[in-house]
């Protein structure tokens, strides 16, 4: 019986962003830094907040309270929470030091983020393919 | 049937005469051993076999022939490095379509398609192609650019670092040299003193003789520092020597490094002979359709460009050649009454220049009438009379590639168009395309390219503490705001007899506003003779480096090529010049 319990739960990682919580299915987090030096991106759209150099390459980091339009109270303690999604890592800002929980997995979460669905949701856009959007 | 039969007799008769010129051509390579005059002939004497044997339906020759041109041409293009045993093994494939062809003349067709279908398969291209070459996939490739670009990076940083301690060096170096001389020009006053006091020695009183006791320790001290500031000038001199020595690593580093890039940058490259075959069998055909005979020569075909950009190559070479046999050359009885032989002549030159490559394509067909365009663009009001009067040759035929210009012109009502799609697939693989033509003599297509995309040369430039990095091949010539006070005001400068449009670089990509500054660089960019400038805050040098794209994430940021990451790890963004001028 516990066993079979141990299977349907589902682990997940929560971050915040001012005072909402959200929730990544864990597979998909590679690791959580520091937010040390992020260098703008000019053209960029302004959710993406800068560029993470690492080991020669560059992942974009994004700062959702600009997508879901949140207030933030506090900037201290940034973490940058590492996820890879289809093959590209995208850092996400979390105002809190991102954590582990599972959950059953019939049950229905509430800011439940999809990575892919964030992933065709945030990328940026050619103006071409903004023009055949229209 | 008897048409089938009529038709089967001429391929026979033909395809005798193809069988000759390939004996003979490989009793030539058996003799005179590897040369291309030979290889050429026999690859298209094969071509021609293939194309007779196909218009009778006889497959299996159609493949024999086939496989036997595309050997040649790989012999050609040195992608199989040449061996004597070839012959034999040529010899013996020949002999096989020589039996075919036999078994033909003694049986009907419907016999001997399906005697051959069972014949064995052709061994020469089942013998593994050069016995020391492997096959690498591209990715492994990539990973290598990779892991070079980190060491790239690393050794930027080391020399960088080298920089500063060799100036740190030469600095102690200096103030060690200046301690040196302060000493010792202090010894010599003391040691004049000591002199002075030698005269006066006899009337020595018990103060003075205390003074000497003090200048003499005085003298003794100095003498140590001057020791101890000697030692610490070898120490410095060694010192600057091992750096010089370190340095002198780090150069023959660099040519190591380079080395390797080199070795990787051929490692995706092929030979471009293998394009312009293509492009060139197809042009024959087409200039065979339309009633025009062309002889197409090719040179440079030995010459490696990257795998990218020769699949990227194809389509605007082959406009160019068909805008020569469709524009250009002239029908056989027009060319014979102008005085020029009846087949016309097209040359395809292909020379590396450095780390790029230009490929000339000159036909001897009827040119294009610079006038005639001139004039055209003058009452198209592009430019007024008077600066036409200035413009080079080279600027007016530059107008060739304006879209939409020339469209309404009777002598070349598609050519506007096509021309300015090659220009666009040219410009697309970083290429520039010139034009340059001679009334009645005939029209030459100059295109310059860089022989790889992944490494490129870049000019890195500052802005707003941000680095930014364009490709060299796009800049003419840079230039300081200093000297053109009025560009801010006019968002133009003239110079050398043309107008260049001047945009400002952290307006348009940073939306910032600038307060004219004086010290700007103004960068002026020739996209295929049409002219675009620049104006950048800070220019911080040349570099030759592996660009990275950006991922699927940030693919939509067009504006830019990808990026790299400098020296002191931050991302260098390589801008699309093309895309600034919108």
């Amino acid at each position: 019986m516990n066993e079979e319990k141990r299977e349907a739960e589902k682990s997940y990682c929560v971050f915040g962003i001012g005072e909402r919580e959200f929730l990544i299915p864990k597979e998909n987090v590679i690791q959580i830094l520091d937010v040390t030096k992020i260098f703008p991106i000019p053209g960029a759209p302004d959710y993406i907040v800068g560029a993470l150099p690492v080991k020669g390459k560059i992942f974009p980091a994004v700062d959702l309270a600009k997508v879901y339009n949140i207030e933030r109270f506090n900037y201290s303690d940034n973490k940058l929470l590492v996820i890879e999604v289809k093959g590209e890592k995208i850092g996400i800002l979390s105002d809190i030091t991102p954590f582990f929980v599972s959950f059953e997995s019939d049950i229905v979460l509430e800011d439940f983020i999809d990575p892919e669905k964030l992933f065709e949701q945030l990328k940026i856009r050619s103006k071409e393919e903004k023009k055949d959007a229209k | 049937m008897l048409n089938n039969q009529e038709t089967i007799k001429n391929f026979l008769l033909e395809a005798d005469d193809y069988l000759n010129v390939l004996i003979e051509g490989v009793e030539e390579l058996e003799l005179k051993g590897y040369n291309k005059e030979t290889l050429e002939s026999l690859s298209k004497v094969a071509y021609a076999l293939k194309n007779a044997a196909s218009n009778v339906n006889l497959t299996k020759i159609v493949t024999v022939s086939q496989k036997l041109e595309e050997f040649f041409k790989a012999l050609l293009n040195e992608e199989i490095k040449y061996d004597k045993s070839f012959v034999y093994q040529i010899k013996s494939e020949i002999n096989l379509i020589e039996t075919m062809i036999n078994e033909i003349y003694e049986s009907d067709k419907e016999n001997i398609e399906t005697k051959l279908l069972i014949e064995h398969e052709p061994i020469i291209f089942k013998t593994p192609l050069g016995k020391d070459k492997v096959k690498v996939s591209l990715s492994l490739i990539e990973e290598i650019y990779d892991s070079l670009g980190e060491i790239l990076v690393q050794k930027n940083l080391i020399s960088d670092r080298e920089r500063i301690l060799l100036d740190i060096v030469s600095e102690i170096s200096d103030k060690v040299e200046k301690l040196l001389r302060e000493i010792n020009n202090f010894s010599d006053i003391l040691r004049i003193q000591k002199q002075k006091q030698k005269i006066g020695d006899v009337f020595l009183d018990d103060f003075e003789s205390f003074k000497t006791k003090k200048n003499d320790e005085s003298y003794i001290f100095s003498r140590k520092i001057k020791e101890i500031t000697n030692d610490m000038k070898e120490s410095i001199d060694s010192l600057s020597l091992f750096s010089e020595n370190l340095l002198f690593h780090l150069k023959s580093l660099n040519q190591e490094i380079d080395y390797l890039k080199e070795i990787l940058v051929k490692l995706s490259m092929m030979p471009i002979g293998i394009l312009l075959y293509k492009v060139s069998e197809a042009i024959k055909e087409k200039a065979k359709e339309i009633g025009k005979k062309v002889e197409i020569d090719i040179k440079g075909t030995e010459i490696m460009i990257d795998k990218a950009i020769l699949e990227s190559l194809y389509e605007p070479i082959f406009y160019i050649l068909l805008n020569s046999i469709q524009h250009g050359i002239e029908f056989p009885q027009e060319r014979v009454s102008k005085g020029k032989e009846k087949e016309g002549h097209i040359k395809i030159e292909v020379k590396r220049q450095g780390n790029y490559i230009s490929i000339s394509i000159k036909d001897d067909g009827k040119g294009i009438d610079a006038e005639r365009i001139k004039e055209k663009v003058i009452l198209e009001g592009l430019i007024s009379p008077e600066e036409a009067s200035f413009m080079s040759q080279e600027d007016i035929f530059s107008y060739l590639f304006v879209p939409g210009f020339l469209t309404s012109d009777n002598i070349q009502k598609e050519n506007g168009k096509e021309l300015y799609n090659v220009k666009k697939l040219v410009s697309k693989i970083n290429g520039k395309i010139e034009v340059l033509s001679e009334l009645d003599k005939g029209t030459n297509f100059i295109i310059k390219l860089p022989q790889s995309l992944t490494l490129r040369n870049l000019l890195v430039f500052k802005s707003n503490n941000l680095d930014f990095a364009v490709p060299i091949d796009y800049i003419e010539e840079v230039l300081m705001v200093e000297d053109f006070p009025q560009v801010f005001k006019e968002g133009i400068i003239k110079y050398k007899n043309r107008e260049i449009p001047v945009r400002v670089f952290s307006e348009i990509f940073l939306s910032l506003n600038v307060k004219n500054p004086k010290n700007g660089y103004i960068v002026v960019f020739n996209f295929s003779g049409i002219r675009k400038a620049l104006i950048v805050d800070e220019i911080l040098g040349h570099e030759e480096t592996i660009v990275r794209s950006f991922g699927e994430f940030l693919k939509g940021l067009t504006q830019y090529f990808g990026y790299f990451i400098s020296s002191k790890g931050n991302p260098v963004y390589v801008v699309n010049p093309l895309t600034l001028f919108d």
